[in-house]
């Protein structure tokens, strides 16, 4: 697939870009629905510091010290710039240390959602002190098409086992009714 | 093929039929599938000894088979059935099903605790790697594998789909465990209340461990350990109550394999045997030979089995035959990773050590009700109450209990102390079960009273048990809604589960996956493939890697964990480094004399992640081949694995005798699990231009404790002169996982000799380094 695909300015939403540069190289456009995908980055720390990579827990941030984390989002810009609000990716481990003026380039693994449609992929580099984390955003036109054959194998599956499940039940709770009526009427 | 599993059920009905003479249907089916799954596990056991997997899979169902013919022909017919009551029919039907469908559904999603340990374990298996071996760390030995190796070899009736059995075969355990709890109950509490409450209790009365009964503790081995720990229960009081040597013998037999899945419920149920004859002969008054005969017979059979079968027991016996014991296992970790501890009897303080914290309690503190559920306080009074009712099951199981409350006490095992939950589940089970006979009791002394009697205890009894029972229910009922709600979410193509089971932004990469599938056909028996990921989070790290071991179906080497024991605690501890020094040294300097110490077979590894030159070094490298080059369509992930060729010629260097260590300088800040060049200038070679020297070294911690007893690396240098009879040379330096002061001495190597390299002062060259 190819590369430098359509890179929009930072969303006016989010804070101001401090010290980060983020470019997509390598991306698809399409992407089949509840399934990885990669999208390759390249990460400059243009700050003054180094970042080491977030520690982020149940959508907490963990890490004291500036550090950097990607996060994305399908279709719509969150409205709160916090952690939690975009899935995180981790581009670089804690132990790691992105220098001043160093780049990285990697490629980050994505999901994609479980419902088809067009839309935009949005892309964020967040970084910066933990109390204020800076978040530079790209935005990547991308079709999420219907889910693999696989996917709907497992719902199949699963759905029909769970039938199997509340039939026996079903059955089981009305022999148990059917039982305590007749002892009910004839004790 | 898939049909061929009927061969065992039906050896196992014909069992249950024939020879047990099995009146209760569903005891019947469900002893039919257990007996199957048992006696297909015993012979596959004992003919992998020899043969392939395969082999010993089809030459198994022969035998199963003829046996079938065999109790066919010569067996009698018992055609007697007993129904379940009115009640317990449909209340049974409903528990069996939750326990069935709530171990499929959780495992479809998650498929196991202990993923790590137990799923490459099964794939090597496949393999044909047996006697089992440790997928991380070859030269340990492996403890139970019973429960691997039948799901294993059932899934070469299955296309080798053995998490897909696995998950299968653990729901069906739960349903029938379920049907023998209650069957034996019934017949040896001769009340359906009473039994019907012993396993309401048993399944969903019970918290330990923050597990809600046994409908949630079907991980790892419980599900089978406790299957065939009802099992033994049950042909253990058949055998004593029918007199007969056939089913003394098959009780032994069966009671011998059980050792080989889990063997603490092996040893509590021992020693609960062999105490039964004494208290039934105290309970009758009256001395009964036979009763201590026919638990000799059984005991001693099943011992003989289990000395020699294989597993954690046979190991013992092994080592302690060959007084091999003190030199397999020298170190308190490596003991408690060979299953290898120094027993002491009586535990000093009789205290239990706590699973998780490895702090000591005694048996009075409230801690015992975290861990081995509410009931276990009351076990005195349960078990006291059977006797007062003349209940022989009811002390039987008081027995097992109380073992295995008073066993983690009494007995020291050392570095396996924190082990303590395997048996304090087994007692709170057992005194669960008790509480359920109790109340089973004033069940039915209640329906022998008046109307007004009778509603008053069953309020009350429909109130304890529903505060009993709601966390466990409300648990099930979460599992079957999250079913309903995100079927896509469950699996049961170990591919597709792979990554989707890691939360979005964690370590699992679908291109390792990819790379897997494609190297199993590559990689053949007893080759391991050194591995490059990294990560800060331990649990991360084990995921990516037991991942990629089960679907490539390889033993893995590199900067692999294992847990170091520090007094009790085994479980809250540091890791350390497998072969992570030597792992690092490689993939930070490409130098391929690390893969022979290694023993590696195979490199795979992330280009991306290796720095460019040393990514060159391993591609031009003549004793590297490529055999995978995987790129993911768009993102432009790549993952790559080469063929480590043996070296034709050994490595030109010169003898380190009389080199010294004039100076070290290494870089001024250094971090944790890192590789830095660490420049060296050595005195004492009297040879003219650029040389060579082979070295390794060691890494202490400042009060002398050696942190590379896994490992040592050791570096070909390329020495450059620098003056007269000085010589200047980069030792690659892997930095421990622990931050702090480390002090490090270096070696150097002539053939296979070690040398210390001395200091300027004569003494060995020691310097300190410190990690951030």
């Amino acid at each position: 697939m190819f590369l430098a695909l359509l890179t929009l300015p930072a969303s006016p939403q989010a804070a101001e870009p401090q010290g980060l540069e983020l470019t997509i190289l390598d991306a698809p456009t399409e992407v089949p629905a509840f399934s990885s995908f990669y999208v390759r980055v390249r990460l400059v720390n243009t700050g003054a510091g180094p970042l080491r990579g977030c520690l982020i827990e149940l959508g907490k941030m963990i890490s004291k010290e500036p550090c950097v984390f990607l996060g994305y989002r399908f279709w719509k810009t969150p409205t709160r710039f916090k952690v939690d609000s975009v899935d995180p990716l981790q581009i670089l481990q804690h132990s790691d240390i992105l220098g001043p003026g160093e780049s990285l380039e990697r490629s980050v693994r994505l999901v994609s959602p479980r419902q088809s449609r067009t839309g935009t992929l949005h892309l964020y580099a967040i970084g910066g002190r933990p109390d204020a984390l800076a978040w530079v955003h790209q935005s990547l036109p991308i079709t999420v098409g219907p889910a693999p054959f696989e996917v709907r194998r497992r719902e199949v599956v699963t759905l029909a086992l769970v039938g199997v499940y509340l039939l026996g039940v079903a059955w089981a709770l009305l022999r148990l009714a059917r039982n305590l009526s007749r002892i009910w009427r004839y004790p | 093929m898939i049909l061929l599993l009927l061969v065992p059920l039906a050896w196992g009905y014909l069992l249950a039929t024939r020879l047990l003479r099995e009146s209760q249907r569903w005891l019947r089916w469900s002893l039919a599938y257990a007996l199957g799954l048992l006696s297909f596990l015993a012979g596959v056991n004992a003919l992998f000894h020899f043969l392939p997997l395969r082999h010993s899979v089809y030459l198994t169902l022969l035998v199963l088979a003829a046996g079938s013919v065999f109790l066919l022909a010569t067996a009698s017919r018992r055609t007697a059935s007993r129904p379940l009551g009115p009640f317990a029919g449909p209340i049974l039907t409903i528990l069996a099903l939750t326990a069935f469908f709530e171990a499929l559904f959780w495992q479809m999603q998650w498929s196991d605790d202990d993923f790590y340990g137990h799923a490459p374990l099964m794939a090597l298996f496949l393999r044909n790697v047996f006697p089992p071996q440790n997928p991380y760390f070859p030269t340990l030995p492996f403890g139970h594998y019973g429960r691997d190796l039948a799901i294993a070899a059932l899934s070469v009736l299955v296309g080798e789909r053995f998490l897909a059995v696995q998950y299968f075969v653990t729901a069906a355990n739960q349903a029938a465990a379920v049907f023998i709890v209650h069957g034996t109950a019934r017949r040896f509490l001769r009340s359906q209340s009473q039994a019907l409450w012993a396993v309401l209790f048993a399944f969903a009365g019970v918290n330990f461990v923050g597990r809600r009964g046994l409908l949630e503790t079907f991980q790892n081995n419980n599900a089978f350990a406790f299957l065939f720990l009802f099992v033994s229960l049950y042909l253990f009081l058949t055998a004593l109550a029918r007199r007969s040597v056939t089913l003394t013998i098959l009780s032994g037999l069966a009671f011998g394999t059980f050792a080989l899945i889990y063997e603490t419920s092996y040893g509590l149920l021992a020693i609960a045997f062999a105490v039964f004859p004494v208290v039934l002969c105290a309970l009758r008054r009256r001395w009964r030979l036979r009763y201590f005969t026919i638990t000799t017979g059984i005991l001693l059979l099943s011992a003989a089995l289990a000395l020699v079968q294989g597993g954690t027991l046979s190991e013992l016996a092994k080592r302690r035959v060959s007084g091999r014991s003190a030199e397999i296992a020298q170190s308190a970790e490596e003991r408690h990773g060979a299953h290898d501890p120094r027993i002491r009897i009586p535990k000093p303080g009789f205290t239990i050590t706590a699973g998780l914290t490895g702090e000591e309690y005694p048996l009075w503190n409230w801690h015992i009700v975290e861990d081995a559920g509410a009931f276990v306080p009351l076990l005195p009074l349960t078990t006291f109450l059977m006797g007062w009712w003349r209940k022989p099951w009811g002390l039987l199981v008081g027995s097992l209990s109380s073992a295995a409350v008073l066993v983690p006490a009494g007995v020291d095992f050392g570095s396996l102390n924190s082990e303590s939950l395997r048996f304090l589940i087994v007692g709170g089970v057992g005194a669960a079960m008790l509480f359920g006979v109790s109340l089973g009791i004033a069940w039915d002394l209640a329906s022998r009273r008046g109307q007004w009697t009778r509603w008053v205890v069953v309020a009350g009894l429909v109130c304890v048990a529903g505060v009993a029972f709601w966390p466990s229910t409300r648990v099930a009922l979460e599992v079957i809604r999250r079913a309903v709600r995100y079927p896509r979410d469950h699996y049961l193509v170990a591919e597709e589960w792979a990554c989707a089971r890691a939360l979005k932004g964690r370590y699992c990469e679908p291109i390792d996956v990819s790379a897997a599938v494609l190297l199993r056909p590559v990689i053949r028996k007893g080759e391991r493939v050194l591995v490059d990921f990294r990560h800060d989070d331990a649990a991360i790290l084990m995921s990516a890697q037991a991942i990629f071991s089960t679907i490539a179906r390889a033993p893995l080497a590199g900067a692999t964990l294992r847990a170091l024991p520090e007094g009790n605690a085994s479980r809250m501890v540091p890791f350390v480094d497998g072969e992570g020094f030597r792992a690092r040294a490689f993939f930070a300097t490409g130098e391929v004399g690390l893969l022979d110490d290694l023993g590696v077979s195979y490199v795979y590894l992330n280009p991306e992640a290796a720095a460019p030159g040393v990514y060159r070094r391993i591609q031009q490298d003549p004793r590297l081949e490529r055999v995978l080059h995987l790129e993911w369509p768009g993102g432009g992930a790549v993952r790559e694995a080469y063929r480590v060729k043996p070296a034709m010629t050994s490595l030109a260097s010169i003898a380190p005798e009389g080199l010294s260590v004039i100076s070290v300088d290494p870089p001024p800040r250094m971090l944790a699990g890192r590789v830095y060049p660490v420049r060296l200038v050595l005195s004492g070679i009297g040879r003219p231009g650029p040389t060579a020297v082979r070295l390794s070294y060691e890494i202490r911690h400042p009060d002398g404790k050696l942190e590379t007893w896994t490992d040592e690396v050791r570096l070909p240098v390329d020495l450059q002169p620098a003056g007269p009879r000085r010589w200047i040379g980069t030792l690659w330096l892997a930095t421990p996982l622990e931050v702090g002061d480390h002090d490090v001495s270096i070696y150097g190597w002539d053939g296979n000799t070690r040398v210390p390299l001395r200091g300027p002062d004569g003494r060995t060259a020691i310097f300190r380094l410190r990690v951030a």
